[in-house]
């Protein structure tokens, strides 16, 4: 379970400290877009907008209708899924931002945006599956490198001074 | 897939959509007073929540024969707590360089009155 926990979380390092900082814009950027603006109208969160209405990780009352007309499972679970996207856009999006997490919260967002592309946005042609394609990829170097030397996993991953180096 | 993760995965299954915001009918009269405008042919409504859209007019109809004064009454099932319309007139947008007109629902169950003239922000007084 450790050993799991520590490959989810230790991120892997760059030789040089402005590679991972050039990793960090589209984390950041991705990151506070997901968890300010789009996840936020849909996903109940202390900055949600108030005309909102949207009670604490309570998700918005149309979301579940836009989910189930994808068909197949996401009609027979559309509470189920329209929450876990939710969840992974505003939730997911502050922790990608964080750097915490890193490799777990890029996962859920490149999974939502997978959805989002090919069951809702591409039958209205290529054009439009681009904002979601932009989130999949600003998510997809957090998949593979964690957090690098600028999140908060990188923090967490440091060796303890009990553990050798 | 043991016992206890099949579990796990059903009772997100079943817990999740009870995380769902509620959502109720709200119903608006909208009055909008077209008073000093030439030639109306006529009046819609567009907006953001369903019925309503911002690409097709929601037609108005007149209150008396002569009158002025066009009504429409919209039901939209919602949980937001505000709804945002233009009136449009012959198909041509009110408040071109302006916000849109922002209404508050009443509380579930209850109707809202909106009165408004045309082309200015704000409602008007009953």
């Amino acid at each position: 379970m450790v050993r799991l926990l520590r490959f989810l979380v230790e991120p892997l390092v760059l030789p040089r400290w402005w590679q991972d900082a050039l990793l960090l814009l589209p984390r950041l950027v991705c990151g506070y877009l997901l968890a300010f603006e789009f996840g936020a109208v849909k996903f109940g969160l202390p900055w949600s907008p108030p005309d909102h209405s949207l009670g604490l990780f309570e998700v918005a009352f149309w979301f579940p209708g836009d989910v189930a007309s994808y068909g197949g499972l996401f009609a027979v679970l559309p509470g189920f899924f329209a929450w876990m996207g939710a969840f992974s856009e505003a939730v997911g999006g502050l922790l990608l931002a964080l750097g915490l997490g890193t490799r777990v919260s890029a996962f859920l967002i490149i999974c939502t945006m997978l959805v989002a592309i090919f069951m809702q946005q591409i039958q209205q042609g290529m054009w439009n599956t681009l904002p979601a394609a932009g989130f999949l990829w600003a998510a997809l170097p957090g998949l593979v490198l964690g957090s690098g030397r600028f999140g908060l996993d990188y923090i967490l991953a440091k060796p303890r001074r009990h553990e050798h180096v | 897939m043991n016992t206890s993760r099949l579990s796990l995965w059903l009772s997100l299954g079943f817990l999740l959509p009870a995380c769902v915001q509620p959502a109720h009918n709200k119903t608006v009269v909208y009055l909008l007073d077209v008073r000093g405008i030439p030639n109306v042919q006529q009046v819609g409504l567009r907006g953001r929540d369903n019925p309503l859209s911002w690409d097709q007019d929601l037609p108005l109809t007149p209150v008396g024969n002569d009158s002025s004064l066009y009504r429409t009454v919209v039901t939209t099932r919602t949980g937001y707590l505000v709804t945002e319309v233009k009136f449009t007139v012959n198909g041509e947008f009110e408040l071109q360089q302006a916000d849109n007109r922002r209404i508050a629902f009443g509380a579930p169950g209850d109707t809202v009155v909106y009165r408004a003239r045309f082309n200015v922000a704000g409602s008007l007084k009953p």
